[in-house]
């Protein structure tokens, strides 16, 4: 059975870049653009792993990491965002991301092997 | 009384030889040598009298002028702390004072009240004159005319501008002798100085008088005067004051309230005629060959004395002190008479006059037992005069100390004053610029209750000063702050030492809050706080700013590397061959450009952390970091780029070294040196880092390359924003010019040092020292 990769993304041009890169023959890649429909993907089936951006339009990515805290979901979440700040990590961290990455300093490969290490 | 004697005598027949007896005639005489002794004596104690009274009024005399020159002294020192007071004086300022101190009404006899000013150049001279001409004095001119004077000095404000006094404006006292030397010395010394006999200016028509100046030097405002040389060159001008002798000395007179019995004379120094001050007028009596009495005193008056002549004028010695001896003389010759009588018969017939005698020496008696009441009454008066003259001694002993007392303590009041009024002064000034701050500010006891506020505080608040005094501060603290700051603030002070947060959050009386910026001081009393000062400063707009800011830079970036990231992604596929075979030649641009996509990523995080540096938002949480694994994880990040460089970097641990900082900003600090040394030493070359313990507490950790060097000129703009050193701009290398300012920015706020060693074309070892806490 193959693993199921969330990615909530609003960002169209790395819609495409995800899907370029990620995508696998074992690997069932869903991509939404927004927390609500994140959120709503989840409580349909759980992903085995969470690529969550954090501003995205209506419901941003700290609403649906605190909606997994709530439920108390074990996935591995990791938050990819062009949000510096300690302060966002810090957040997120106390919301339960397994991991936080900034996505303009970092390479494709890396994030690739990333994925893999979480997978 | 003579009428009984002659009856008497009438009845004595006694014959020649018997009036012509030897004892009779011998007893008299002792009789009145007896009687002329005692009215002698009696004589000379009233003269003794006189001359004290003579020497009483003389020292109140005396007593009179001294007093009203020690008074002119303290109004011309209250015209000299005028100036020290402020910048410069204007001529509205001194007349305003001259009108306060209402010299004419309560020290009458002053002809002038003036400031005269040293100019030092020609220019100085003629700036004055076109300075004055301006002010609508347009005759003013300098006299004498001051071409080839070297010192000058002009009289420039004067007070009252009668019609002789407009003869002094612009007099140079310089120019005359007396004036002269007595300026000098005032100049000199610092102390106000009295000039010998002049002839002022001022005099204008017959009634000539002789006129004498008191000098006050005035000195520029911060210049030191403790030495001569120091006086002399700090020295701007004169405050002094005009006297005419003759109206001097008449207003003084008559202030005593009473017209003073002795004639005096007052010479400069000493008694002498050409040296005359003033002659007080004679009484028109002419003497009656009584005994004249005289005296010379002295003053010592602000560093010049004067003689004066005193001599009793008619009337002191016209008094009837000497009723006493006459009535000595008359009763004693009046008993030495009856005695004789008496003595004359007794000779004659015992018998014949026995009988008469009886009856004589009855009224004899009588007439004895009244002369003996009448001695003694005498003896009684001369000794009530001896008492009373005694007594008068004593309460004049008494008198003159109480007035030595009254003299000490009214110097020391004219100082206190002159304390007092600098003191009000200051206090006026401190009042009015705690009143007038735009600040609130308030004063409270030390147990936080309010004693005072000032004006803006009512305005920021909205409380009245009325309804808030007694109440503690706590009224101000909004549910958005710290309800204990305020207790850990006024506990923070107790030592002495003043306490301030910008994290106080207020609440008005309307209810609405303001960020607040708080100070908190005492005001120590030996070792405990009497009050505490409490300003504050509404900051709301700044802490407005500041998050916009943050916001702003942190949104700002954040929408710069979205599409950044996709450009260095979609860079990164051509480069790794997959989005299709490409040419080398596309392949080597599509290099470039990924490589630029890296430079600006960098470029945005740093901007990003200075911002925050700049802005005080970054604060290092600081925690233990083994320095070994640090170096490692930094390495690590950088390979990529030094593997490409084929460079070797050697990392170099000695005795396990830990620092004591924030490890990601020191993480920070560490990849911008390291990212340096490997940009800019050339492929294949080495890097060394190393990190030891030293002996001062603290840790030291450096970055060594075999590079390309900083040159020389160079090396005090190395930390500045955007350095970009002259000799690696035409490198392939890109640089932002941000990483070693950053850096920089970095080790100070972690408490740290940074420093470099570089040659060119060398290498550059770049040296960070972190202190090491002692707990650790």
């Amino acid at each position: 059975m193959s693993k199921k990769l969330l990615i909530a993304e609003d960002d169209n041009f790395l819609v495409k870049m995800y899907k370029m890169n990620i995508e696998k023959d074992d690997l069932d890649v869903e991509i939404v653009n927004d927390g609500s429909s994140a959120i709503a993907s989840i409580e349909k089936s759980k992903p085995d792993i969470l690529l969550l951006d954090l501003l995205m339009p209506k419901v941003d990515g700290f609403a649906v990491l605190e909606h997994c805290k709530e439920k108390k979901y074990k996935f591995p979440i990791i938050v990819m965002s062009n949000l510096s700040q300690e302060v966002d990590m810090q957040k997120c961290k106390d919301l339960g991301a397994t991991d936080y990455f900034v996505k303009s300093d970092m390479d494709l490969e890396e994030l690739a092997s990333k994925v893999q290490k979480y997978l | 009384m003579t009428k009984h004697l002659y009856s008497i005598l009438a009845k004595i027949k006694a014959p020649m030889q018997a009036w012509f007896s030897v004892s009779a005639i011998l007893v008299f005489i002792g009789c009145i040598g007896v009687t002329s002794f005692v009215s002698n004596q009696l004589e000379v104690l009233e003269e003794e009298s006189i001359q004290y009274e003579f020497e009483r009024d003389g020292q109140q005399v005396i007593n009179a002028i001294e007093r009203r020159l020690n008074e002119y002294t303290a109004t011309l020192l209250g015209g000299k702390a005028l100036f020290n007071a402020s910048e410069e004086v204007s001529r509205e300022e001194w007349k305003k004072y001259y009108d306060t101190l209402e010299l004419s009404k309560n020290y009458p006899g002053i002809q002038a009240f003036a400031y005269s000013k040293a100019l030092r150049s020609p220019q100085e001279v003629q700036k004055m004159i076109s300075k004055i001409h301006s002010e609508g004095f347009t005759d003013f001119s300098i006299r004498p005319n001051p071409e080839g004077r070297e010192d000058v000095t002009a009289i420039i404000y004067i007070e009252p501008l009668d019609k002789r006094n407009i003869q002094a404006f612009g007099y140079d006292m310089y120019s005359e002798s007396m004036r002269h030397d007595a300026m000098e010395t005032a100049m000199v010394t610092g102390i106000p100085q009295l000039s010998g006999k002049v002839t002022l200016v001022q005099e204008i028509d017959e009634n000539l008088q002789a006129g004498t100046l008191l000098y006050v030097p005035v000195y520029e405002n911060s210049a030191p005067v403790s030495t001569d040389e120091e006086r002399i060159k700090a020295h701007i001008g004169f405050v002094y004051a005009a006297f005419r002798m003759g109206d001097l000395l008449t207003a003084i007179i008559k202030k005593e309230g009473q017209h003073n019995p002795i004639h005096f004379s007052i010479y400069d120094e000493k008694v002498a005629p050409e040296n005359l001050l003033y002659d007080s007028p004679e009484h028109p009596e002419n003497h009656d060959g009584q005994k004249e009495i005289s005296e010379t005193g002295f003053i010592e008056i602000s560093g010049r004395t004067w003689a004066i002549n005193m001599h009793a004028n008619t009337n002191i010695t016209q008094t009837t002190h000497n009723v006493g001896s006459q009535i000595a003389l008359v009763t004693g010759g009046f008993i030495s008479i009856l005695i004789y009588i008496l003595l004359v018969m007794t000779i004659t017939s015992k018998e014949r006059v026995q009988k008469k005698a009886e009856s004589l020496t009855k009224e004899i008696t009588k007439s004895e037992r009244q002369l003996k009441e009448q001695n003694k009454e005498l003896t009684a008066a001369q000794k009530e005069t001896e008492e009373s003259l005694h007594q008068v001694q004593i309460q004049s002993k008494k008198a003159e100390e109480l007035r030595k007392n009254a003299e000490e303590q009214k110097k020391a009041i004219l100082n206190i004053m002159e304390d007092l009024k600098n003191e009000a002064d200051n206090t006026k000034k401190f009042h009015q610029a705690v009143e007038g701050s735009t600040d609130p500010i308030a004063i409270t006891t030390p147990d936080l209750k309010f004693l005072y506020v000032n004006p803006a505080w009512e305005t920021v608040t909205g409380h009245d000063r009325n309804d808030i005094i007694g109440k503690s501060p706590m009224i101000l603290v909004s549910d958005k702050m710290d309800a204990n700051l305020f207790s850990k603030a006024s506990s923070w002070v107790q030592h002495g030492d003043s306490y301030h947060s910008d994290d106080f959050m207020f609440k008005r009386k309307n209810g609405t809050t303001y960020n607040v910026d708080f100070t908190m001081y005492p005001i120590m009393d030996e070792e405990a706080p009497v009050f505490l000062v409490n300003i504050h400063h509404d900051i709301t707009r700044r802490k407005r700013e500041e998050v916009a800011k943050s916001d702003f830079v942190s949104i700002a970036s954040h929408q710069l590397r979205t599409p950044l990231t996709t450009m260095r992604w979609t860079l990164e596929m051509f480069r790794k061959g997959k989005a299709g075979s490409i040419t080398d030649k596309q392949k080597e641009l599509m290099n470039d450009a990924y490589q630029c996509s890296l430079h600006m990523a960098e470029t945005i995080s740093s901007m990003l952390m200075l911002s925050k540096i700049e802005a005080g938002k970054l604060s290092p949480q600081p925690s233990e970091v083994n320095l070994q694994t640090l170096l490692e994880e930094v390495k690590d990040s950088q390979k990529a780029a030094h593997i490409e460089k084929k460079q070797e970097i050697r990392i170099q641990c000695f005795e396990d070294p830990v620092a004591y900082a924030d490890p990601a900003l020191l993480r920070e600090v560490i990849m911008n040196l390291l990212s340096n040394a490997i940009k800019y030493t050339p492929n294949g070359s080495s890097i060394s880092v190393t990190a030891k313990n030293q002996a001062n507490d603290s840790v030291l950790i450096e970055v060594s390359d075999t590079g390309y060097g900083i040159p020389q000129k160079q090396h005090n703009q190395v930390f500045t924003k955007f350095f970009r050193a002259d000799n690696i701009i035409n490198l392939p290398e890109s640089g932002t010019g941000l990483g070693l300012h950053l850096a920089y920015s970095l080790v100070e706020l972690l408490q740290g040092k940074i420093s470099f060693l570089s040659k060119e074309n060398t290498g550059t070892t770049f040296s960070i020292s972190l202190p090491i806490p002692p707990t650790l």
